[in-house]
């Protein structure tokens, strides 16, 4: 009846196989068999912090109050925020904070911002104040494979702090108080003498300020226009400017107004005017209309007339993951909100 | 052009063998002068089966040669000879009626220099990525499977174990979406501009008998012909090759004259979709079939025309009028001709027992 030597060494390692592999607890991701709003709930017990239950399944508590601060009121404002982004441990996975640079904009409620947590949050806030947003997976990364948090729970907290709130009118008015400086320092109102003419001054209800095309002017300035977009023509062309249908070649150079160039072509073919696959941005569009063949010409554009409110993501490094799971355009990697764009643009027919 | 060449071939055949066939049973009908009607003779040579059934096509093409675009409305298919620019004109219907699409940009609608999209997280526009591969580098396609009702008409003359015929089908076909091969994350299903169709098969059919059991005949079949689909497919467009048809006719018979029979096969046919910009999509349509139906063979002699001759067995009927001597049957063409004992009437109804006395012998045991 007594068990044999043979079966006490199994039984030993098959009770040693399963302690083993029960303790096994490499695998940070979600754990899926936990309740994430049971363990928020034993968390800020377990720091004895009063936090509010929003409806929608996410956690709010502040860290620094400003009773008299403004407060977001409508759809369309620019909010201005730092954040840090961290897990329940503590460990801090990603921040954007004074030291690392400006402010962060996006615009309030028009679904520009990722996690879409913080458009829900931040009517809570005052400016001058600091939150504490604690987001269950579904509300935060559940999309984002390389967010992981050390405990296996998927739940972050989301600190931010709004700094401030803003017009987009403002915000375009120092967008073009910025190119004014980007032509200031590039020289861009003094080099060769060309010939003005053919403008179509109805395209885009765009006007020319402070042009007169009758004129031919000895100095090739900077052309103005009422939407903000700046036109310096560098290397004069032969021919007419595109008509809608026409078939035109491009060779450009993107920046931003601080010389970042992130974008490139060398042949960019598109039929003027065309819907297909989809118009270009106003400002581009705009800037080429005024271009003859084999002309080379800068064009500035502010956000207004490209891409706007574009999308905050928080944080940045996962843009590509979210592109890929088409959650945001692609031209989010590349603009950031409220972003002045600089075309070097040739046009090769 | 070889379907004509099979069916005169075959309609010489049938004459030759009839002819060889008639001649030897001729001698006996001669030696004790019994009238046998020449056209019953020959018309019985010949078999005609009816079948019905079901059928599965597995539809899958080889989708090489060419760029596959997908966009949120369309799948197009183009030549991958030339080099991609940004704009190319792409084909749709490229399963069955080649339609040139519009012009069509490759450039990503989402990235610069085009323009921005309003509430830009989660937009539901962006789940409409397009989606572009040269089918060169990888394997790519698309296969479904459709559903259909062949109706099958044959006729085929049988000498020995062989048999030689030809026929024709009907089949009514329900065509179903085809799921790609591969990416299917991002591939949608290509869905055919319509929900049926028909294919015609006219064909030339041997076969041979490799086994009997009781009353049960297995045949082996060929069949090959033409095949010519409904006006869903263009013609212009399309080049259909022959098909070959092998299957086994598992024939019950019931008498001479009479049999059932339930016939599995498999269809082996492709056809080729000519694009015009001279890319081909070359499409393979094999199928499987059971069809069931009967199979007769008209009777070369008739049954007897006296009301009161309950003869079972084939026999001698003298005509009253002419004194022409003719043989005759006595049973139905369902029937066994000449039964034994127990064959076609096992218990005669009279003998038979009502459903009341079955019902009350069996409570009793």
């Amino acid at each position: 009846m007594l068990m044999k030597h043979a079966d006490y060494i199994g039984l030993f390692v098959l009770i040693s196989s399963i302690v083993i592999s029960s303790c096994d607890s490499d695998d940070v991701g979600p754990n899926e068999n936990l309740n994430p709003d049971s363990v928020i709930v034993a968390w800020l017990d377990s720091l004895d912090i009063l936090a509010t239950a929003d409806a929608r399944g996410f956690y709010y508590y502040p860290d620094s109050l400003n009773p008299g601060g403004a407060q977001v009121s409508q759809s369309g404002q620019v909010l201005a925020f730092y954040y840090q982004l961290q897990d329940l441990s503590g460990n801090i996975i990603a921040r954007h904070q004074p030291i690392d640079g400006d402010s962060l904009l996006y615009k309030y409620a028009s679904n520009a911002v990722y996690p879409l947590a913080i458009d829900q949050g931040i009517p809570f806030m005052k400016v001058g104040e600091v939150f504490n947003f604690i987001l269950p997976p579904d509300l935060a990364y559940e999309d984002v494979a390389s967010i992981t948090t050390s405990d296996g729970t998927g739940i972050v907290i989301l600190q931010i702090a709004l700094v401030g709130i803003l017009g987009e009118e403002e915000i375009l008015a120092e967008e073009l108080n910025q190119i004014d400086e980007y032509i200031k320092i590039n020289d861009l109102n003094d080099t060769i003498s060309i010939t003005i003419g053919n403008i179509d001054t109805t395209f885009l209800n765009n006007t020319i300020l402070s042009i007169d095309t009758t004129f031919i002017y000895d100095i090739d300035s900077v052309l103005y226009f009422s939407s903000g977009v700046r036109y310096k023509r560098l290397e004069e062309g032969d021919g007419p400017t595109p008509i809608n249908g026409d078939l035109i070649t491009l060779e450009y150079n993107a920046e931003c107004l601080d010389g970042t160039q992130f974008q490139s072509r060398t042949f960019f073919e598109i039929q003027f005017g065309s819907t297909i696959p989809n118009v270009l941005i106003p400002g581009f569009e705009f800037g080429i209309s005024l271009m003859s063949p084999s002309e080379r010409g800068l064009i500035m554009i502010p956000s207004s007339q490209a891409y706007r409110e574009s999308a905050r993501v928080v944080p940045p490094s996962i843009i590509p993951e979210l592109i890929e799971a088409a959650i945001i355009p692609d031209y989010v990697e590349q603009v950031s909100p409220y972003k002045t764009l600089v075309f070097d643009v040739t046009r090769i027919n | 052009m070889l379907v004509s060449y099979i069916r005169y071939y075959l309609i010489l055949l049938f004459v030759l063998l009839s002819s060889v066939s008639a001649f030897s049973q001729e001698n006996i009908y001669q030696k004790y002068n019994i009238y046998r009607n020449p056209f019953r003779v020959f018309i019985n040579q010949f078999s005609i089966t009816a079948t019905t059934g079901y059928g599965a096509t597995f539809y899958s093409h080889d989708l090489s040669g060419v760029f596959f675009y997908q966009d949120e409305q369309n799948q197009f298919v183009f030549n991958n000879r030339e080099n991609l620019g940004s704009t190319f004109l792409g084909f749709t219907d490229w399963f069955n009626n080649p339609q040139q699409g519009p012009q069509t940009s490759l450039e990503n609608p989402f990235d610069v220099p085009f323009d921005y999209l309003p509430n830009p997280v989660n937009n539901p526009a962006l789940g409409n990525q397009t989606f572009l591969l040269n089918t060169d580098t990888v394997d790519f396609g698309f296969e479904g499977t459709s559903h259909g009702i062949p109706i099958n008409l044959m006729l085929h003359y049988e000498y020995l174990n062989f048999r030689v015929g030809f026929g024709y089908s009907y089949e009514r076909q329900f065509v179903r979406s085809l799921a790609p091969t591969n990416f299917q994350d991002r591939v949608r299903d290509y869905e055919p501009d319509f929900k049926s169709t028909r294919f015609t098969r006219l064909y030339g059919m041997v076969g041979y008998t490799f086994y009997s059991w009781w009353w049960y005949d297995f045949v082996a079949e060929v069949n090959v012909g033409s095949i010519n689909a409904g006006s869903q497919f263009n013609d212009g467009a399309i080049s259909q090759g022959i098909y070959t048809n092998f299957g086994v006719s598992i024939e019950n018979n019931w008498s001479e004259y009479f049999r059932i029979i339930v016939r599995p096969s498999i269809d082996f046919k492709s056809y080729t979709v000519n694009l015009p910009d001279g890319a081909t999509v070359e499409h393979r349509q094999p199928a499987f079939f059971v069809q069931f139906g009967v199979s007769i063979n008209i009777p070369d002699i008739r049954r007897s025309p006296m009301k009161s001759d309950h003869t079972q067995l084939k026999h001698i009927y003298t005509d009253p009028f002419t004194g022409r001597r003719e043989e005759v049957r006595g049973q139905p063409i369902t029937k066994r001709q000449n039964p034994k004992i127990g064959e076609n009437h096992r218990t005669l109804k009279k003998h038979m027992p009502s459903l009341k006395d079955r019902v009350k012998s069996k409570r009793r045991n």
